[in-house]
């Protein structure tokens, strides 16, 4: 990089992100902040809040639930959306356009609607069950719902766009002169995708897991219409304490929590993965 | 005869409101700013905002040329974020059960102007200082007729529905405490008048029996009738307009059993704050006028606590509205005392119950 061009950087980038840091603090920072804040006063600084919630057997089983759950979908969201992703970046730029609007086109639709679609068809008289009987794999009608099944399915179906998006983009940004020297060089295909393509669109990989895994973190109709007991997540337990029991501290303390395995999870995540050096070095 | 009574009140209607809208344009050289006066009504939304239109908001325009919005949901927690942050959108607000004392008790709404809203001939708790009941509504158990044709094979009481043995189906129950603790003690023998206060330990201990049992804990208020129709279970507990207004759309296949059922109330207040006091409180006296009430439970099957109204009504919706002696007597009235105290230690055990 030549002295000018980091230079001219330096002038414009701070203005540049002025709006995006006004949005941020305004939008996230201080709602965020001020409710966090709120989990520990009551008026006075209090720490009841927290000892309430470690003393709540519900609460970790819950936290439990919503981790498995997220860390769940987030596989299924990159072994099927990385495939997925490999053919779109190798067709045809019209028709892998095409395709990508399918793809962005679900995320469109209500999440209620789409989630309600989901127990038509997985439910007792559905499709699936009746098929499975018809093809004899069942003997009886059987609901498909209120399981972890159904809340993984669901929930893959309406984050996989954001697994999707990022990895077909780090595809793009490879030189394809990198996969034909590979294979010049006398790699097989599978070899090219494992040696050169996936790690040359970890960036992408990486971008996708993190979002995926976030916004699965804060589900709350999917798992309040399709699951059962067993899959119970956090932000039904906010609503409930939010909505009814007015008891902000307490829900605030909840979100606190939340907050800092995450970010606890994020960087164990970082540590082996080296997602920042990923993204830092992502400069094409 | 009823008939001809409605018919009679329609074209009422629609005479004072072209009387109104002569009125209207006749002002048009005033700014036209003084005549946008907007009343929001706050309710649940769905079905009941359709409801509300119907039987308030479309009226009220017509008698005093306020237009009336009307947004959603009713949850407690808007109101009293907005009533902290100084700037209240709603003038009138529906309070569900027990969330109506806990926004007296947190001073979110303001005392009633009784010389506008005239509670005289409401039936007794079915008014307060702060607010009035516009739609009385329950909790029952919705079963799917079809697979019912021998009625004799459907529970028809809680205990009943507990039993497994006696009555095997696929059974839905609610994901919360209020709408189960009631069904659960009357389930384990409790008689209907001894329910309060709730023994937590004893009700805790009848769930325990069905838990296993239940294939279905809904969440949504949506899920039961939709559940039935589908086939997904064959009874479960839901709110009881749901059912009634797919009876109205004449869906044949969902029944409701009112044994045992919870007889709850929705209320209507005037935010602390509020933009538009004055209007908000003829709205709310009109709402328990017996005309509008009648109106409004032809939609929903929801009522007010005014005996005329209920006398408006055609009998079909007779058989579907709880102030019907004949429904009311089989029922239990949810005491909003006894949740007001206890649910937030409710909630709390049964998030522990339910989770595990």
């Amino acid at each position: 990089m030549s002295a000018s061009t980091r230079s001219s950087r330096g002038l414009a980038s701070p203005w540049l992100a002025l709006p995006a840091v006004a949005f941020l603090l305004v939008l996230f920072v201080l709602p965020i902040g001020s409710f966090l804040v709120g989990s520990v006063l009551d008026p006075d600084f209090t720490l009841r809040n927290f000892q309430r919630l470690e003393a709540s057997r519900a609460f970790w089983i819950v936290l439990q639930n919503t981790i498995r759950i997220s860390v769940t979908v987030t596989l299924v969201c990159f072994l099927v959306g990385y495939p997925m992703a490999l053919r779109i970046a190798t067709l045809r730029p019209a028709i892998a356009a095409a395709i990508l609007l399918v793809v962005v086109l679900s995320v469109w639709i209500s999440l209620l609607v789409r989630n309600y679609a989901w127990m038509v068809l997985l439910g007792r008289e559905g499709i699936v069950s009746s098929a499975l009987v018809a093809l004899g794999y069942a003997a009886e009608r059987r609901s498909l719902l209120y399981n972890e099944f159904s809340v993984v399915l669901a929930m893959t179906h309406v984050l996989l766009p954001f697994m999707v998006i990022p990895v077909v983009a780090a595809l793009r940004a490879i030189d394809p002169a990198l996969v034909r020297a590979g294979a010049s060089l006398g790699a097989g295909a599978g070899t090219v995708v494992r040696r050169v393509v996936f790690p040359l669109s970890l960036p992408g990989v990486a971008t996708g897991t993190v979002l995926v895994f976030v916004l699965a973190l804060g589900f709350y109709v999917t798992p309040a219409v399709l699951g059962g007991r067993g899959q119970m997540m956090l932000a039904m337990m906010m609503e409930s304490e939010v909505n009814e029991q007015l008891a902000w501290g307490y829900a605030g303390a909840h979100a606190a929590v939340l907050l800092v395995v995450t970010l606890l999870i994020f960087t164990a995540y970082n540590r082996r993965f080296g997602v920042d050096r990923l993204w830092g070095g992502h400069g094409k | 005869m009823e008939a001809k009574d409605r018919k009679d009140r329609r074209e009422f209607l629609k005479a004072t409101a072209g009387a109104t809208a002569l009125t209207v344009t006749s002002g048009l050289g005033l700014p036209a700013r003084a005549q946008q006066k907007t009343l929001v009504f706050n309710d649940s939304g769905g079905a009941s905002a359709e409801a509300g239109k119907l039987a308030y908001g479309d009226p009220f325009k017509a008698e005093t040329g306020v237009e009336v919005k009307i947004t959603a949901p009713a949850v407690v927690s808007k109101l009293k974020a907005m009533v902290q942050a100084k700037s209240v959108e709603w003038d009138v607000a529906e309070l569900v059960s027990q969330e109506h004392r806990l926004a007296i008790r947190e001073g979110l709404i303001q005392k009633l102007d009784k010389g506008i809203v005239n509670t005289a001939g409401l039936v007794p708790g079915s008014f307060d200082d702060y607010s009035v009941v516009f739609a009385y509504y329950s909790t029952a158990m919705g079963y799917n007729r079809e697979k019912f044709a021998d009625d004799a094979k459907r529970p028809k009481s809680w205990a009943e529905f507990w039993d497994v043995q006696k009555f095997p189906g696929r059974r839905a129950l609610r994901n919360h405490p209020v709408d189960n603790l009631e069904f659960a003690l009357q389930a384990d023998g409790v008689p209907k008048d001894k329910i309060y206060p709730i023994d937590l330990d004893r009700a805790f201990k009848s769930l325990d029996r069905i838990k296993k049992h239940v294939a279905v804990w809904w969440k949504d208020g949506a899920q039961p009738a939709q559940m039935l129709l589908d086939g997904e279970v064959d009874f479960t507990s839901g709110w009881h307009g749901r059912f009634y207004a797919l009876a109205q759309k004449g869906e044949k296949r969902i029944g409701c059993e009112w044994t045992g059922g919870m007889v709850k109330a929705s209320w209507a207040g005037v935010p602390v704050g509020a933009p538009n006091p004055a209007e908000a409180m003829k709205f709310i006296a009109m709402m328990i006028r017996p005309q509008n009430s009648a109106k409004y439970a032809e939609g929903i099957s929801y009522i007010s606590g005014e005996p005329k109204a209920f006398d408006l009504l055609p009998a079909q919706t007779k058989e579907w509205v709880v102030t019907n002696p004949a429904v009311m007597s089989r029922m239990v009235v949810a005491n909003e005392d006894w949740w007001l105290d206890n649910l937030a230690t409710a909630q709390q055990r049964w998030n522990d119950w339910i989770a595990v």
